[in-house]
């Protein structure tokens, strides 16, 4: 009896469990019979032998593509989508990628499973794509997609990193204007307190510490927390990058990795970071702040997270580097009643920079090796993609990804783009972007500059525009004491364009002996930092550093120096 | 059952009972962390939190739970659940039962060759050309078949077929019965607590497993299950290159730690729910005598 | 002779013919594990050969034991690291499975189900906690200055200034330790407590007709009980000293504490993985699966000769 129960239960789960897998296989089917479909259709089209048939006629081709940012609507749902569908029976199907691309990459090259089309994230990776023979050559194209080849004639070289000269990708966001990346990532500070002593015009770093010390005083507690002077998240592998950023405030460096070397704009040769001057004033600024108390005590062990906490509940006066963390701060302490405690950013620069006055790099893309797309030999209809890629290089369908619809986003006043309160509430995120502005740009091309007419085709580039819609009445309000036309004012008046160009293509491999070596150079940095911005007097930092470039010298940085310097000639040659 | 309990067991009580308490105490605490920062007020979050929620709202749970998908991925993690621990245990413990027959020829080599798989990764471009080939991309499969045999649960398992007394096969075996049968008859339904504890393992790994549709499945939303639609949303930006890019475009939408919060509470609750479920399997004691008789 | 050969082989098969339920009752098992665990280390030739993925690993050229030599070479200096490793590893496992024994046995002792039940399930709750969650959590509580418990001590003047808990690396250990055995309580005790449930009544039945109270049931049925799961445990888990969870230590580590924090796998991480250096990775992935073979082999062979308990 009791065995035949037991029996009864056992065969009634086994019954449960495959039904249970009957139906999730049923979910698994889906994606196959859409893939069915799609190849039924390319039978056909090859049957048409490619005459051009009115987009309807042609069969629908939905490509998936990997985004690191998932649009908030279907692309199908969106207005842009929505054209794109009726001009070529196309759309796209955003998958969310998580985890580490580069793996990502590396595995589905190995296993033979990548999609159609595809955002390969360097150089070196798309070289690995042209090896393995898997991308498709777009120059046999380039004859049906006039409008691409002119809207990007000037990138178009650069494009080309293949040794057998042809082209096989393009990268999205190039050219990229200089007003994007304009304003530093420099400092950002509390208002309340910028008011209290008068707005004053803070940029030495002597300036920042009188001012943050009063600040301090006079402000002890925040919402019955103790005050913090500045808040930095030094843990994890920043304390090898964040302390030494000073060099990118002056003229000279552009901003580079996080590695051993730094480029010198003026010699053309790149040099070594540790022992830059600017990477010393940087650490005498630290530890300065340090010893007055204004430098956060936990700014070693906290993380990002613990940066955007203090900086959300208005707890810290200032915040190095990580400026961008201020525009989730600045409406949650709005929303929470306490708008004069909002930050602002401004710039600061070491004294040697001062007196050098030399004009700020600003970065101007004309190379994004990062935002690199291919077409692999997995797309069914190459000669589609390129139709679409050349239809997206006119300026009406660069005004319509950038801006959206006249009308619906924005109007035109005086020749001049003005956004609508339709797009306010998309970036307010009071409204989901409807019109999937945030979705093609990912893989496609777009032309961040300037029309003909002299005005950015992005309305949100103009400085004026962007205030507008990404600043609080506050903030502007405070650019406005301090004295500036707009937040973007002191940076494109003491800054010069500047093109990445071939500096963030020398790269030495990591896996070399000299990677090795970079990467034992930035752990000693890293490890040396805490203890000089840790020194109790001058006397102190002194022996520490001098312990320090001892340590450092042991591990050869000119050889570093000097292999970034012939690979670079070496890329200047062939250009 | 106990006559008297003396004044030392009294004490050994009372001391147990304050012990558990406070193990209790400091388990329990994370937990209240955890929620009160997932309902607080993102301005006013300190280190009170531990102990109380500051200016409530309920922001990031209709933040995390309004996605569509979300109710399909519950499916599908359950699926997981409940498939996957049910095929481990059949399979695992069958080879369990048998490695402890010390008789059987080859045996010796059979169970190292179980072992050392214990300590062998073989990296992942080999596995994941190895789920390619056998095509199990794209499919619900991905999720079951390599974890049907659990090495370290069939240790376990075997540990506890060993330790249990031995004579009960033997009377068995003489009434005709041969292996199988003796092992679904006999052994299985002793082995019940260790079974529980097995099952347990399995279905939290299960049920916390993402990797794996990362890695396989990301391109087939229809089989995410839960963990992987919530750490879709949990994505930080952590590498370098991301930080830097991320201030060059102004990206702002990183997740916030609430979010971080309400995700854990999301997800662990539901599995929490499984542990009462097969604890009775654990209290109740061997009844040799009545198995025996 | 070959009589003898037949007698032998006809001896062998009978055997195999005895057992045969046996074999198909680990067939499936050694399939998959065949399958999915053996099949893939074709890939180990990785390290031997200079792989490019999307190009076959047949055609890849012979490089010899180049990644071998990089590993050991570049990583011979760094002897903090297996310290580090050894100390925190060989700590974490032990302490962590003493004290879930001794959790196991103490919960044992409760007879009010319902609380036994509330106890289980929330000493579970730790485990699913990610390590990005601790670490905001241990902020909360040990921040030098924020931090709630610092903030108190300092409020009650038992201490001047706050501990730097998270990142002193006179703590590190401790810490480390401290967290493991707090997080994997609930999860290493349950296979205790179900060891406990498997011990037979009649043995405490007996130990009481002896006059055994409570604390030498305990000590005289319980806990010799659970001596083969303890040591199959710790067994098992020697393989893995030199194995350490990198999300933990990718966040607990930082600039102040890292002489005593770092870990060979954080290294390892650091020059290969991170860099998806393939053959590099492979190459490191070879010697630590050997070394942990060999320690398992060891490990199981002296554990067979002190205490006859052996996992195979």
């Amino acid at each position: 009896m009791f065995n035949k129960n037991k029996a009864l239960i056992v065969s009634l789960c086994l019954i449960v469990l495959l039904g249970m897998l009957a139906a999730c296989s049923k979910a698994t089917d889906q994606s196959p019979s859409t893939n069915k479909s799609a190849e039924t259709g390319k039978s056909a089209e090859t049957n048409q032998s490619g005459a051009a048939a009115a987009p309807q006629d042609r069969p629908f081709y939905s490509i998936k593509v990997m985004v690191r940012v998932l649009p908030e609507v279907k692309f199908e749902e969106t207005g842009f989508g929505k054209i794109i569908k009726d001009k070529f029976n196309m759309t796209f199907d955003f998958i969310p990628y998580t985890g580490d691309y580069v793996e990502k990459l590396n595995l589905m090259l190995a296993a033979g499973d990548y999609p159609e089309l595809l955002n390969i994230r360097n150089n070196d990776m798309v070289q690995k794509y042209i090896d393995a023979n898997v991308l498709v050559p777009l120059d046999d194209y380039l004859e049906d997609a006039p409008n691409f080849a002119k809207m990007f004639e000037k990138y178009i070289p650069n494009w080309r990193i293949s040794p057998d000269n042809k082209l096989y990708k393009w990268e999205a966001n190039v050219p990229t204007d200089a007003v994007y990346y304009a304003k530093g990532l420099d400092i950002a500070v509390r208002m309340d307190a910028l008011e209290q002593q008068g707005w004053p015009n803070l940029l030495s770093t002597d300036s920042y510490i009188t001012f943050l010390k009063k600040a301090l005083e006079q402000n002890p507690e925040t919402n019955g927390q103790k005050t913090i002077g500045m808040t930095v998240a030094f843990a994890g592998n920043l304390m090898a990058w964040l302390p030494q950023v000073m060099f990118e405030k002056g003229g000279r460096y552009l901003a580079s990795i996080l590695n051993g070397v730094i480029f010198n704009d003026v010699t053309k040769e790149f040099e070594d970071l540790s022992t830059n001057e600017y990477v010393l004033e940087s650490y005498q600024f630290f530890n300065k702040l340090y010893r007055e108390g204004i430098l956060d005590k936990e700014s070693f062990t906290d993380t990002e997270d613990q940066v955007q906490e203090k900086l959300n509940s208005g707890r810290a006066l200032s915040v190095w580097y990580s400026v961008y963390k201020t525009r989730t701060a600045n409406p949650l302490l709005s929303k929470a009643g306490k708008p004069n405690m909002q930050y602002i950013r401004l710039p600061v620069r070491s004294d040697k920079q001062i007196e050098r006055n030399e004009k700020r790099e600003l970065f101007e893309t004309d190379a994004n090796a990062q935002g690199s797309v291919a077409i692999t030999k997995e797309a069914k209809y190459p000669e589609r993609i390129i139709e679409l890629l050349n239809w997206i290089s006119t300026d009406e369908a660069q005004t319509l990804m950038q801006n959206g619809e006249e009308g619906v986003y924005y109007t035109i006043v005086d020749g001049k783009k003005q956004p609508t309160d339709q797009y306010k509430a998309v970036l307010a995120k009071t409204e989901k972007d409807t019109f999937g502005l945030n979705g093609l740009s990912q893989v496609f091309p777009t032309y961040k500059t300037k029309d003909a007419n002299g005005n950015y085709i992005d309305m949100l580039a103009d400085p004026d525009v962007n205030d507008q819609l990404m600043l609080s009445a506050e903030e502007r309000n405070a650019y406005k004491q301090l004295g500036w036309k707009n937040s973007y004012q002191y940076w494109l008046d003491t800054g010069v364009p500047q093109s990445v160009g071939l500096v963030y293509q020398v790269v030495i491999d990591p896996a070399s002996e000299l990677g090795a070596a970079e990467a034992n150079i930035v752990q000693l940095r890293s490890k040396w930092t805490p203890r000089l911005i840790q020194a109790k007097n001058d006397e102190e930092f002194q022996s520490i550093w001098e312990q320090y470039l001892v340590e450092h010298e042991k591990l050869n940085p000119q050889k570093l120096v000097d292999e970034y310097n012939r690979l670079y000639a070496e890329k200047a040659k062939n250009q | 059952m106990i006559a008297r309990r003396s004044t030392g067991d009294i004490l050994f009580d009372i001391g147990n009972y304050i012990l558990m308490v406070l193990i209790l105490i400091l388990m329990v605490f994370p937990f209240i962390y955890i929620f009160n920062y997932s309902i607080s007020d993102q301005t006013q979050i300190s280190n009170a939190v531990i102990y109380r929620p500051v200016g409530i709202n309920f922001d990031s749970y209709i933040n995390v739970l309004s996605d569509p998908i979300i109710l399909h991925s519950m499916f599908i993690s359950v699926c997981r659940t409940v498939v996957g621990p049910a095929l481990m245990v059949f399979f695992t413990s069958m080879a369990g039962y048998a490695v402890t027959k010390n008789d059987v020829l080859g045996i010796k080599w059979t169970r190292k060759f179980f072992v050392f798989t214990l300590y062998l990764t073989a990296g992942i471009i080999p596995t994941y050309i190895l789920i390619k080939e056998l095509h199990l991309i794209g499919t619900f499969w991905v999720y079951i078949l390599p974890s049907i045999i659990s090495v370290f649960n069939m240790i376990l398992i075997k540990t506890y077929i060993e330790s249990l007394p031995g004579g009960l096969e033997d009377s068995a075996l003489i009434d005709g019965a041969n292996e199988v049968q003796l092992f679904i008859r006999v052994i299985f339904p002793m082995c019940l607590p260790v079974m529980a504890a097995v099952t347990l393992f399995s279905c939290v790994q299960q049920w916390n497993a993402y990797v794996d549709t990362q890695f396989y499945n990301s391109m087939n939303p229809n089989l995410y299950p839960l963990q992987y639609v919530l750490f879709v949303k949990l994505q930080t930006f952590t590498t370098f290159e991301d930080l830097l890019a991320r201030s060059r475009q102004e990206v702002t939408n990183f997740t916030p730690a609430s979010i971080k919060m309400t995700v854990t509470v999301v997800t662990v609750l539901p599995i929490l729910m499984i542990y009462p479920i097969l604890q009775k399997y654990f209290i109740k004691g061997l009844l040799i005598g009545a198995i025996k008789g | 002779m070959g009589l003898l050969f037949r007698f032998r082989n006809h001896h062998t098969v009978k055997k195999i013919i005895r057992h045969q339920y046996i074999y198909f009752m680990l067939f499936p098992a050694v399939l998959l594990i065949f399958v999915f665990q053996y099949l893939p280390l074709v890939g180990w030739l990785m390290a031997f050969k200079d792989y490019k993925p999307g190009f076959s690993l047949w055609s890849a050229e012979w490089i010899g034991f180049h990644q071998f030599y990089v590993f050991f070479f570049q990583s011979s200096d760094y002897i903090y690291l297996i310290r580090n490793t050894l100390i925190m590893n060989i700590l974490s496992t032990t302490v962590s499975l003493f004290v879930s024994l001794i959790f196991a046995l103490l919960i044992n002792e409760i007879r009010v189900k319902f609380f036994v039940k509330t106890v289980q399930t929330i000493t579970f709750f730790p485990f699913f906690i990610s390590w990005v969650i601790i670490y905001s959590l241990m902020n909360a509580l040990f921040a030098q200055e924020s931090g709630l418990i610092n903030q108190l001590l300092v409020s009650w003047h038992v201490i001047d200034e706050g501990i730097n808990l998270l990142g002193g690396k006179q703590y590190a250990w401790g810490m480390i330790v401290a967290m493991d055995v707090w997080k994997g309580l609930g999860y290493n005790s349950i296979i205790f407590i179900a060891s406990i449930s498997a011990i037979p009544v009649d043995q405490y039945e007996a130990a009481e007709i002896d006059g055994a109270g409570r604390f030498k049931k305990m000590r005289y049925v319980t806990v010799p009980n659970l001596m083969p799961t303890l040591i199959v445990l710790l067994i098992i888990n020697s393989g893995y000293v030199f194995s350490s969870d990198i999300s933990k230590y990718l966040l607990f580590m930082n600039s102040l504490n890292w002489e005593t924090m770092e870990v060979l796998d954080m290294y390892i991480y650091n020059r290969g993985l991170k860099l998806f250096n393939f053959p590099y990775a492979t190459a490191v992935e070879i010697v630590k699966s050997c070394v942990s073979i060999t320690l398992i082999i060891g490990v199981n062979q002296l554990s067979k000769k002190l205490t006859g308990k052996a996992i195979f």
